[in-house]
């Protein structure tokens, strides 16, 4: 798998199929068993804690769950990593950060704490904080997920236009497969933690490949078989107790 | 045959507990050093577990030494020895009653609430976060807590103690007629700065280190599920009171031995 | 809570606590009194020692001025050696001062107690009291009228 630099790349697939295991390889947060994740030619696997941390900077990650420090308000969650990795005077950190929340539309919510914001917010408070250090690869886990129509199309947008605007790469990890495909710049389909599929949203929506159509169409049965793993079903109710 | 199985997969697990929390431990003493640049971060934490705790501490520690008062004088009152009812109370608070119940008591109240803080910042990968921003969770959230922790706990052994003292001198100087001028100088008299008060200052110091560390550990290693939280919650004041009476035993035995 | 109040709080939180331990340092223990590192020592040797242990209290007309440091047998007449820890504020005892092991009432703890002599100098660091008197052993006094009444109506 390539992801190209300064584009939108999704990588899409159904539940429990690696995606976001993909993410933390990444990110270093897991080491694979085999094979190799460079980020800018250096070897994530093999990098020590100082280089790895080095190379985190210039990343960012947007959670599921957000991962905002709940006991921080608004401006100091975006304010973090600023804090945490520059030794810049206060005004400049607030100018900062300022402009961030207003790229997600926050500013006037900086003082709120996590636990008072809704769903929609709370995630574009983690992109905030997520480009706070102007990275140069931002990734995604499940940006779309739980959100209201209104909220999620604000996502979209945010994704596409942060991307542009400050010409980064992007990693969308998702299941949903209109969003992924109305953002994406390319896909990647895993399944069963092997690609199955790639190429431009358009590519993708056209192709024959019964594994890609499944996920594609969102069909309950197909080459992902709708029944979990199980021995014949009359012979399993005429089986006698006491069951295995 | 099972119950011997059980008790082999109970030692392993237990043994491989014993190494993660020892490299927590190293960890975390390394991010002690790299933390204390950083001050104010300390500072919060000594609020949190320190001052918010004090209250706790001196409302128990003038019950204890209440009873002790009462206690104590109806057992010397026999003996016509009441006049060693400050000794009594002095005693049994500086070696044992003020480091121990401090211990249990900051097991509960703060233990319980950095082990629960620490289980729900995993469950909602907070920690993660700072991995990904490339900050070091234990260095940025363990080691703040440890340390705090580690000052905190003698502070209130020591304000336990003497509350209790002055809990004793209400019961037995106010209430049973005892000589306030006795009461101080059978104290001074019977309790050494080193071998008595030293000694329960070690002891809440080692307290300190034990509960804080079981607290902050089991915290990290929780199992990120509310259920896994509150197991692990449940845990920490389990394990730190037996460690607490345990050590304490132990303890005792090295210090008021001799002789 | 502003950090300025958050700060104000664990301020008097350690005072708080430092306060207590000087409280327990001077009025519950005996920082104030004797200062154990402060002092000389000698020694002194007895028959019998009686009941005494280390860190009783040594006494010169009913006052403290030190405590034992240590006590044990002498390797050639079996005799009980006993180190005293003496306040250097008391460097002024004759040396002919006479030491006795004394129960404090019929049935209390043991301790030194000196009674000072006449001779113009001093006592000094590992100085020896020569005038000794054992303790006395209850049991012992008690067997020895027993059996000197046994002897009178015999």
């Amino acid at each position: 798998m390539t992801i190209p630099r300064g584009k939108v790349t999704a990588i899409m697939g159904p539940s429990g199929c690696g995606k976001s295991t993909l993410l933390n390889f990444m990110g270093g947060r897991l080491k694979p068993d085999s094979g190799d994740i460079r980020v800018n030619e250096a070897s994530v696997p093999s990098l020590n804690r100082r280089d790895l941390y080095a190379l985190r900077r210039q990343m960012g990650m947007m959670f599921q769950s957000s991962a905002l420090l709940t006991d921080l308000s608004v401006f100091e969650n975006v304010a973090f990593p600023i804090r945490e990795h520059t030794a810049l005077p206060d005004e400049l950190v607030r100018n900062l950060v300022l402009s961030k929340l207003q790229m997600v539309g926050l500013r006037g919510a900086r003082h709120l704490m996590p636990a008072e914001l809704s769903g929609g917010m709370t995630r574009r408070v983690a992109l905030a904080r997520a480009i706070a250090l102007d990275p140069m690869l931002v990734m995604y886990d499940e940006p779309f997920t739980g959100l209201d129509p209104i909220s999620l199309g604000v996502i979209v947008k945010l994704i596409r236009e942060v991307n542009d605007a400050l010409n980064m790469t992007s990693v969308v990890v998702t299941h949903d497969v209109a969003e992924g495909c109305s953002i994406a710049d390319y896909v990647y389909l895993l399944g069963a933690g092997k690609v199955i599929g790639e190429g431009s949203p358009e590519q993708m929506s056209g192709t024959t490949l019964p594994e890609v159509r499944q996920f594609m169409d969102g069909l309950p049965d197909g080459p992902v078989a709708y029944h979990y793993p199980a021995r014949d079903y009359k012979e399993d109710l005429f089986k006698e107790w006491p069951d295995d | 045959m099972t119950s011997i199985r059980l008790l082999g997969r109970w030692v392993i697990y237990s043994v491989q507990r014993l190494g993660r929390a020892t490299v927590f431990l190293m960890s975390t003493l390394v991010g002690v050093f790299l933390i204390l640049r950083r001050f104010p971060l300390i500072v919060q934490q000594v609020f949190a577990v320190g001052v918010l705790t004090v209250l706790i501490i001196v409302v128990s520690g003038l019950f204890v030494g209440m009873v002790l008062g009462l206690q104590g004088y109806n057992t010397l009152v026999d003996f016509g020895a009441e006049s060693s009812l400050g000794l009594v109370v002095a005693l049994s608070l500086t070696r044992e009653l003020g480091p121990v119940l401090t211990a249990l008591l900051f097991a509960g109240r703060a233990g319980s609430a950095l082990t629960a803080e620490i289980g729900l910042m995993k469950a909602t990968s907070q920690l993660a976060g700072m991995e990904m921003m490339a900050v070091d969770p234990i260095e940025r959230v363990m080691a703040p807590r440890f340390l705090a922790g580690f000052i905190a706990l003698p502070l209130l052994a020591a304000m336990f103690t003497a509350i209790g003292v002055l809990g004793g001198y209400l019961i037995g100087v106010g209430l049973l007629g005892v000589d306030s001028g006795v009461y101080w100088t059978s104290m001074q008299e019977g309790v050494d700065v080193y071998d008595d008060i030293m000694n329960g200052v070690i002891k809440s110091v080692v307290f300190g280190f034990v509960v804080t560390w079981i607290a902050v550990f089991e915290g990290y290693d929780a199992v990120p599920t509310s259920e896994g939280v509150s197991r692990a919650t449940t845990r920490t004041v389990v394990i730190a009171s037996l460690a607490v009476l345990g050590l304490d035993f132990i303890l005792t035995s090295l210090m008021f031995n001799e002789v | 809570m502003s950090k300025n109040a958050l700060e104000l709080w664990v301020g008097l939180f350690v005072i708080a606590g430092l306060a207590a331990a000087a409280m327990l340092a001077l009025r519950v223990g005996n920082l104030s009194t004797v200062n154990v590192a402060d002092a000389y020592k000698v020694t002194a040797s007895f028959g019998n020692v009686g009941g005494l242990n280390v860190k009783a209290p040594v006494t010169m007309a009913g006052v403290k001025i030190g405590r034992v440091s240590n006590i044990q047998i002498d390797r050639e007449d079996y005799s009980a050696i006993v180190e005293l820890s003496i306040d250097r504020r008391y460097n002024n005892l004759p040396t002919d001062t006479s030491a006795a092991v004394l129960t404090s009432g019929l049935l209390g703890a043991q301790y030194v107690g000196l009674e000072p002599g006449g001779q113009e100098a001093y006592l000094k660091q590992g100085d020896r009291i020569e005038i000794t008197q054992s303790a006395v052993v209850l049991e012992q006094l008690i067997g020895q009228m027993l059996f000197s009444k046994a002897q009178g109506d015999g």
